[in-house]
């Protein structure tokens, strides 16, 4: 499998009125084309930064992070937001489906960032509302869905325009066991399918759907470097 | 009680933990309720308020009519009114008034022009008002032989007599006449508008010309008659008059009417109506300011109402809570206005140029007070009761995590419908607004047929005290313009009367001969009586024959000059052969005809009314008592500088013929037009205070709905979404309601411009500027004041975005 995602002594830190908040220390990571990745750690330990960085939401960190070949690093603002539209879906522990805007009308808008043209849109909308099974529910609004109904279409929001690679934040954080067990099903259909899947997690249960776990406490990745170095090494200071 | 004071502590506490916005809902009350108690005790005093007589609403005017002329509110001559006051079975004490200027001499003391009215020795016992010092006329006071009498306003007693306590009993001489001054009228009372003296007629009805219609009548309705009722009665016993004397009176009654009537005419009430609206816009815009921010409040404040719904408080009671809070933000920012009202009101006073009539009252009293109280409550209940209810219906879903409440739908919908009235009726002011202001500038610019800036014009009462006669008045009007003009700054002086553009005027029925008309279709005309360098003065050249000798020659001869209109009119196509031609001033034969001499360019006798033509007599042959002198100054020399030589050189020639009104010609124009210049700045201030208030709340529902809406502009980033798009979604909002805004103004304009043609002067009720310009200067204010908040939402963090949900 080719790599999809390197990162290469990444760090973020936070300042404070109590000083430096380090949040991820030296993460070097290969994550390859097709992987289904779980990442997990306690509350802290920088998972969801980790999995912000990885799409482009947050650009304050210091490293080196290259996504199929580009040196993310290196881009300005505006490039990195194009990376990741054409790369990138996401899905969210709350779905953070536009409340305002019914099932048909959400999964369009990822597609309304990338200039994609609206009788192209009107069937890639068509498609994967039939995939989804969602085709009854397309002009119900988020509220008038279930837990499970809403992280459905956040998922099929995250995957219509087509991306690389799934970044997905606790999916199945505010689903009761069944629900949460169709949307990793979901998940590794996918992933067969041939997206890359991130994932960050608690539960033991959705980390078995995946074939690779990176665990990360206080910022550093598991077993590296030895626990005597975490409170000696210097770090270099994160630039915005 | 116990409740009522728990909503007030936690009300206030509420308030006092939300400053800024608790700050920003007082002062758009205070704002609101600031212009309207200011301009409310003006315009209560024009068209409501009680007047200040004793039992005012059976005070009635009664007044001369001429149907076929349109005239509802004229005079009545003294016999006509004794045959009214004998014969009605519906008035109590019919009294008459004629507005009049006197000349009052003391010792030692030049002449004073008063402001005063001839009066019926019973006008003040018709109107309930008594003199606070000495006693009323009595009657047969009002006859020859018994008027040697007079009545002091209070101010006039104790500025010219230092409130001397002696003054009953006191001679003054009136007009060259000496008169006993009977008592002092109370503090404030000018009747009929801004008199100060009041002499009786000194006339017997029975022998008095019934051709002469000097006065006004003034009334009391007997108890259990209604105004229709006596209207009818006095109409029926005019017709019979004018049966029986048809010489004088065919075409002519008399009618009962509020005597509001006469003190305002339509036109001003028309305009008090349209500032009145205007500040309710103003109040209007405020409170839905207000009641956005409360919505805005609203969304921080679903979780507490839903604990206290799950509490057990019923819907009624969160109401009521909710109120409290608004009706606690209400009276403070009533009290607020109120200070704010009082400013205003010295404002106002320094915009307004000459005396308001006495029953004007720019001051806070009961009324306005009340007036603001119910302001102050019901934009309380306004701004509040819409929130309020929105709030109570908070259900349970609120204190769920992550779920938003039921209603912001709604309360969206209702701010948005806050915002686009806010802008309509911004909009709408806006448009009143500039349509006055462009109107006044047109009347302001208006070509009046002569450059009026190097003229400087003071009126005089040639009535010299004790011997007054044509000759002396015609020796007068010689030696005061020789001496003026021999002034270095004067390049000419003369006499005029009615002094063209200070709205005096002096319109006559003309017959040409050769020209027959059925009787009462003869065309009216402005009689000015001139001295011969009238012309000259007023740079008037001749357009054919001759303007006045200027030695003297035409002063008693029967000769006029008249205007190209004129001309025009009678002798087409030019009126060049007019010369020769001859005309007769009113409508009886007495006054002989008069030949013309000249023919000079038509000047505007008015800045408002329409133009007519003029005819001009010499002083000789209508020498009027009271003149204006009108010097020309030589060019690069201020007219007003030349005021005290003005002065002086009349108190050289004869220090008992007062001068007053002593004012440039430009000035003339602006006091005559004050009026429409004061109520375009009126609305020129409250459609600018309007204008901010509608910005504000663009900017205010925006910003919220931006600050609402963070989480959606993250999650719209986080799926693609550029800084473009993000700006593309906010302004969205904002150009939609600034549209609709625009849409409910411009028709709201509209609807109004035709209404606004009755008080426009020279610029369309569809003004380009009007209802282009200002719509599209209001959008972009607007745009504007949702740019800056849609910006904002640009820069948001997603993940910080992301991560408060």
């Amino acid at each position: 499998m080719s790599e999809l995602i390197r990162l290469v002594g990444l760090e973020r830190a936070y300042d404070t009125p109590a000083g430096r908040t380090w949040v991820l220390r030296r993460i070097t990571l290969d994550i390859a084309g097709g992987d289904f990745v779980t990442i997990m750690g306690p509350s802290g330990a920088g998972k969801s930064t980790l999995l912000s960085i990885l799409g482009m939401l947050d650009h304050a960190w210091t490293g080196e992070y290259w996504l199929h070949g580009e040196a993310v690093h290196r881009m300005g603002h505006k490039d990195r937001v194009a990376l990741n539209k054409k790369h990138v879906g996401f899905v969210f522990q709350q779905y953070h489906l536009i409340d305002d805007l019914t099932v048909a009308e959400n999964l369009d808008v990822p597609l309304s960032y990338r200039d994609v043209r609206k009788h192209e849109r009107q069937a890639m909308v068509a498609d994967v509302l039939d995939r989804f099974h969602i085709v009854g529910k397309k002009d119900l609004f988020p509220s008038q869905l279930s837990g499970g109904q809403q992280q459905l279409v956040a998922v099929a929001r995250a995957i219509i325009a087509k991306p690389a690679v799934i970044l997905a934040d606790e999916p199945t954080g505010n689903l009761h066991s069944t629900q949460a067990r169709e949307i990793m099903e979901l998940f590794r259909t996918l992933n067969r399918q041939g997206t890359t899947i991130v994932q960050v997690t608690h539960s033991e249960e959705n980390a078995k759907f995946g074939n690779r776990i990176i665990r990360l406490a206080d910022g550093w990745l598991e077993g590296t470097p030895p626990a005597a170095a975490r409170t000696s090494t210097p770090a270099p200071t994160p630039t915005a | 009680m116990d409740i009522l004071r728990q909503d007030l502590t936690f009300a206030v506490r509420t308030l006092l933990a939300n400053r800024l916005a608790t700050s920003i809902a007082i002062l758009c009350i205070a704002i609101g309720i600031g212009v309207n108690t200011a301009t409310f005790s003006m315009v209560d005093s024009i068209l409501f308020a009680p007047l200040p007589f004793r039992d005012p609403a059976r005070v009635v005017g009664v007044f001369g009519v001429q149907p076929r002329l349109g005239v509802r509110h004229g005079a009545l001559s003294h016999p006509d009114l004794a045959d009214i006051r004998a014969r009605n079975r519906t008035l109590d004490g019919l009294a008459m008034f004629a507005q009049d200027a006197f000349s009052v001499a003391d010792s030692g003391r030049d002449a004073d022009h008063i402001v005063g009215a001839e009066v019926s020795a019973n006008l003040f016992r018709v109107l309930g008002v008594s003199p606070v010092v000495g006693h009323d006329f009595l009657d047969g006071n009002d006859l020859p032989g018994g008027d040697g009498v007079v009545l002091l306003s209070h101010e006039l007693w104790s500025d010219r007599y230092q409130a001397d306590p002696g003054i009953v009993g006191r001679t003054i001489t009136v007009n060259g006449v000496p008169r006993t001054v009977l008592g002092v009228m109370p503090a404030g009372f000018a009747f009929p508008f801004v008199q100060k003296m009041w002499v009786p007629f000194g006339v017997n009805p029975a022998t008095a010309p019934r051709g002469d219609r000097i006065g006004v009548g003034v009334a009391r309705l007997k108890a259990g008659v209604s105004l229709t009722e006596a209207d009818a009665d006095v109409r029926a016993i005019a017709s019979r008059i004018a049966e029986t004397f048809p010489a004088v009176n065919a075409g002519r009654g008399a009618s009962v009417a509020p005597f509001r009537d006469y003190l305002s005419d339509e036109y001003t009430r028309m305009l008090a109506a349209l500032v009145e609206g205007a500040v309710a816009f103003v109040l209007l815009i405020a409170c839905a300011n207000v009641a956005n921010l409360s919505l805005t409040r609203a969304l921080a404040r679903e979780r507490e109402i839903a604990v206290r719904s799950a509490l057990g408080a019923s819907r009624l009671r969160i109401v009521r809570q909710l109120l409290t809070e608004n009706l606690v933000t209400a009276v403070a920012g009533g009290l607020l206005g109120l200070l704010l009202a009082t400013w205003g009101m010295e404002a106002m006073r320094a915009l307004i140029p000459v005396e308001l009539p006495f029953w004007i009252r720019l001051e806070i009293n009961g009324r306005v007070l009340a007036f603001t109280t119910a302001a102050t409550l019901l934009s309380g209940l306004a701004f509040g009761l819409v929130p309020a209810l929105q709030l109570s219906s908070a259900s349970g879903e609120a204190l769920k995590d992550g779920t938003r409440g039921s209603s912001s739908g709604a309360r969206g919908r209702i701010r948005n419908g806050f915002v686009v009235t806010q802008l309509g009726l911004s909009l709408v002011l806006l448009i009143v607004a500039t349509l006055m202001v462009r109107g006044f500038l047109s009347l302001q610019q208006r070509d009046v047929g002569y450059a009026p800036a190097p003229l400087l014009a003071a009126q005089l009462v040639i009535r010299a005290q004790g011997r007054d006669s044509i000759p002396q008045r015609l020796s007068y009007a010689r030696r005061i313009t020789e001496r003026l003009a021999a002034t270095p700054e004067v390049v000419s002086a003369a006499l005029v009367d009615p002094l063209p553009l200070s709205g005096n005027g002096n319109s006559v029925r003309v017959v040409v001969d050769g020209h027959p008309v059925p009787r009462g279709d003869e065309p009216s005309v402005s009689s000015l009586s001139v001295t011969d360098r009238f012309f000259d003065t007023y740079a008037l050249r001749p357009l054919s024959g001759r303007v006045f000798d200027p030695r003297g020659r035409d002063d008693s001869l029967p000769v006029a000059v008249v205007s190209e209109r004129f001309a025009r009119q009678y002798w087409p196509p030019s009126g060049r052969d007019a010369i020769g031609g001859r005309f007769r001033l009113g409508l009886d034969s007495a006054g002989g005809w008069l030949t013309i001499v000249g023919v000079v360019p038509t000047i505007r006798m008015d800045m408002v009314d329409a133009p007519d033509a003029q005819v001009y007599l010499p002083y000789g042959l209508a020498p009027r008592a009271q003149m204006a002198l009108v010097a020309r100054v030589a060019p690069g020399v201020d007219p007003h500088a030349l005021a005290p030589a003005l002065r002086s050189a009349a108190r050289a020639v004869d220090p008992l013929v007062p001068v007053f009104d002593v004012y440039s010609v430009p000035d003339v124009i602006s006091r005559r037009i004050w009026g429409f210049r004061f109520v375009g700045q009126l609305l020129g201030a409250f459609a600018a205070l309007a204008f901010v208030l509608a910005a504000i709340g663009v900017y205010g529902v925006i910003a919220f709905s931006v600050a609402q809406r963070t989480r959606e502009v993250g999650v719209r980033i986080a799926l693609g979404a550029r800084p473009a798009d993000v700006l593309r979604l906010v302004m969205r909002q904002g150009v939609w309601l600034v549209c609709a805004g625009l849409a409910v103004g411009v028709a709201g304009a509209g609807a109004l411009s035709r209404l606004m043609t009755l008080v426009l002067f020279g610029v369309s009720p569809a003004d380009a500027v009007a209802f282009v310009a200002i719509p599209l200067a209001l959008a972009a204010v607007a745009l504007f004041a949702s740019w800056v908040p849609a910006r904002r939402a640009t820069l948001v963090n997603p993940v910080e975005a992301l991560r408060h949900e």
